[in-house]
């Protein structure tokens, strides 16, 4: 026993008395104390200040960009891409900041800032879920790699060249082409020629592009949705994007034409139009003039759901409420109504005008099919509450044309058409079916190779 | 004892043996005492010195639930509000009390959030107190002065918590359990304010417990002054009016012979301020 005694202390003594080897030349407190230094320094001392790009919601949506400048007496002025109002000196947002060693180096937004605290509100309809602090990981070149402290979303930090404070403005300019303004038309060119099959799905509040095909024999679809952040006058996606088998990481502003083009690659271009790139006319082939098939498609859900929903059936035929505040029964119009093939090259647009203060709303109409080169239009105004009656009149009238899984329907003749619409608020699906086409004017068309 | 002895002298030998060669040096944590300017100054010489507080402005997220999203306070809004703190809350029981009580019994921290804090179920927390200690205020970036509803809701909030940490040193009546014991649930939520007044409750939260109960009480009676709060009663049932009656008997006795505070001479001095507060 006393011998175990013995030798524990002796070899408490000895290990005790061990030289420590370090692994490090300084002490934690030192290295800690040095990477809050770095950060900082780099921070501050960026001549042009910084391009924050944040993606605070991940692939959910949203990628948001900031010019930020840091003074070395914790103060961050930062402008937002978000606002074009406040693209400007005037609204630039100053507030505090520091530097904290919490889990690593932490960058906190320590006050409020107008440029930045609202996408962290709760609440709000960037996702809420900006954070106040960032955790700075580690400096590359000009780049600072971060992510947010709660919920890990990237954020990164880069030098601004001397044109990018100025160039925030343009931003809005490559979202004016997306938003398609006064155009009728959003289309895509991928090497030279406008590929309708190819629909752009625009979303400026989570800054997301959804680009959809469609094959209406097989009414099956593909989607493929892109955040993007403004980045240099123009805008990129946080993953390349597949435009028709070219890959597309980042489009630039041509302000001559007002077009988007792929940086990548000036084959892929999006153009907004306020003429359709088709020749008009009716080339068509005719199939099953007078035979007895009856076309039928299901168009949305309930009312309510109708205006949020496209048909499972017919995946690209919804309806929507005009403008960003939800459903208003006054002025319900007929917002979209699009149909594509992916080897023909079929789009339906609608457009709409609602005057709620005269309760009043116009169907526009604009229907192109890019092979079959056809351009129709149909206007159409109603007044008054939007009862059901009214509804399927009107909407009766409206289908002069619609596309099934079998092919293309088109009523020449309003009066005599062939086109029964059962609208019901009550159903779940509407369902539109035309038969017996007898008339020489009511045409069928398929989509043969 | 031989061996005893032996080993003492080998363990201290062996201590003397590691002797640190290097000296430690000076720390390299700022140790120092800050240099106060601007809004630390005013909060310094105006809350912390005079009453032990903290205010923190700045953001800190180990004082708030991380889950949610929160963002800090508009600093333009940081001195108004702690003017009006000044004002309607502690000036008030400073003038009705003894002169140490605010001293001793202001919240040690007041933490000041911008946003508003949404809950799961629908709701918004405006507040919360911890530990006697900490009282923690919400939505501040929508402070205005001139908003006779949003003044009443901050200062309804912060006497609510205020009553909390007075109830955590000096507890409310156990009579007040009993007054309406069927009422209490904790989807209080789920009912109006109408519909928890007809029950014999203040408010609709005051039915998540007697002690949140004991709390709108006095919040509710300092923010809708004397007059308001009777006639508010007035317009209740013969039982519910009963309930209303007995809670504010109680609340009135807890002051005065827990504090030592005429709780009607509170009431209307602090009604008065926020009259002058938002100019009508």
């Amino acid at each position: 026993m006393k011998k175990i005694l013995y030798i524990t202390i002796i070899s408490l003594l000895i290990g005790a008395c061990d030289d420590e080897e370090r692994v490090f030349d300084t002490t934690p407190d030192e290295r800690r104390a040095a990477a809050i230094s770095s950060f900082e320094e780099a921070l501050t001392s960026a001549p042009n200040g910084w391009e924050i790009q944040y993606f605070p919601s991940g692939e959910d949506g949203g990628g948001y960009t900031f010019h930020a400048r840091f003074s070395k007496e914790g103060q961050v002025t930062l402008k937002s891409d978000r606002f074009p109002s406040f693209a400007t000196d005037a609204a630039a947002a100053t507030s505090a900041y520091s530097l904290q060693l919490l889990q690593g180096v932490v960058l906190v937004f320590e006050t409020d800032n107008a440029q930045w605290h609202p996408l962290a509100e709760g609440g709000n309809a960037f996702f809420a879920s900006a954070e106040n602090e960032i955790i700075l990981e580690k400096i590359e070149g000009d780049v600072i790699f971060g992510r947010g402290k709660v919920n890990g979303n990237e954020v990164k930090f880069i030098k601004a060249s001397s044109e990018f404070e100025a160039n925030l403005e343009n931003f809005f300019e490559a979202e004016s082409i997306l938003s398609a303004g006064e155009s009728v038309f959003q289309l895509i060119e991928v090497e030279g020629s406008t590929d309708a099959g190819i629909w752009l799905d625009y979303n400026a509040v989570l800054t997301s592009i959804s680009l959809k095909t469609i094959n209406v024999h097989s009414a099956e679809g593909t989607e493929e949705r892109g955040i993007y952040y403004r980045e240099g006058g123009g805008i990129c996606f946080s993953k390349p994007i597949d435009f028709d088998g070219i890959e597309v990481q980042c489009f630039s502003v041509d302000e001559t034409n007002m077009e988007l083009v792929a940086e990548e690659d000036n084959r892929v271009r999006i153009v907004s139009s306020k003429e359709p790139p088709f020749v008009l006319s009716r080339s068509l082939g005719i199939l099953n003039e007078g035979s007895s098939d009856r076309l039928n498609f299901w168009v949305g859900g309930t009312f309510d759901n109708m205006l949020q929903q496209s048909s499972s059936r017919f995946r690209d035929f919804f309806f929507s409420t005009v403008g960003a505040t939800g459903f208003q029964p006054t002025s319900i119009v007929l917002d979209s109504l699009r149909g594509a093939s992916d080897k023909k090259n079929l789009i339906f647009e609608t457009l709409n005008l609602s005057d709620e203060s005269t309760d009043q709303a116009t169907f526009r109409v604009v229907q192109t099919i890019n092979n079959g080169k056809i351009f129709y239009k149909l206007d159409d105004t109603f007044a008054g509450q939007p009862d059901l009656a009214v509804w399927e009149a009107r909407l009766g009238g409206f289908l002069d044309f619609f596309l099934s899984e079998e092919g293309l329907y088109l009523q020449a003749t309003t009066d005599l058409g062939y086109v029964n619409p059962n609208f019901s608020f009550a159903n779940t699906y509407w369902l539109i079916s035309a038969e017996n086409p007898s008339l020489a004017m009511d045409l069928f068309y398929t989509f043969s190779e | 004892m031989k061996i005893y002895s032996i080993i003492l002298l080998v363990f201290v030998a062996g201590l003397m043996a590691c002797t640190p060669e290097e000296e430690v040096g000076t720390s390299i944590l700022d140790t120092s005492n800050p240099q106060r300017e601007g809004l630390d100054k005013f909060i310094y010489d105006n809350y912390t010195l005079p009453y032990n507080m903290e205010i923190k402005y700045r953001w800190d997220d180990s004082e708030v639930d991380n889950s949610r999203f929160l963002t800090p306070i508009d600093t333009q809004f940081v001195r108004p509000f702690l003017n009006a703190v000044t004002d309607v809350w502690i000036e008030p029981f400073e003038s009705n009390s003894s002169a140490i009580f605010a001293k001793q019994n202001m919240p040690k921290l007041l933490y000041l959030v911008g946003s508003k804090n949404f809950n799961e179920d629908g709701t918004v927390t405006l507040g919360f107190a911890e530990g006697g200690r900490k009282v923690v205020v919400f939505d501040l970036n929508a402070w205005d002065s001139s908003n006779r509803a949003f003044i009443l809701q901050t200062f309804r909030l912060l006497h609510h918590e205020f009553t909390h940490i007075l109830n955590q040193k000096k507890n409310f009546p156990q009579e007040f359990e009993t007054i309406t014991p069927g009422g209490f649930t904790s989807t209080w939520f789920n009912s109006t304010d109408g519909e928890a007044n007809a029950l014999g409750f203040v408010t609709a939260y005051s039915r998540a417990s007697a002690r949140e109960d004991f709390a709108e009480m006095v919040a509710s009676m300092f923010t809708l002054g004397q007059d308001g709060f009777e006639a508010l009663v007035d317009e209740q049932s013969a039982e519910a009016q009963e309930a209303l009656k007995e809670k504010e008997e109680l609340v009135v006795t807890y002051y005065k012979q827990e504090w030592d505070i005429d709780f009607y001479k509170l009431q209307s001095d602090i009604i008065s301020r926020i009259d002058a507060l938002v100019g009508g």
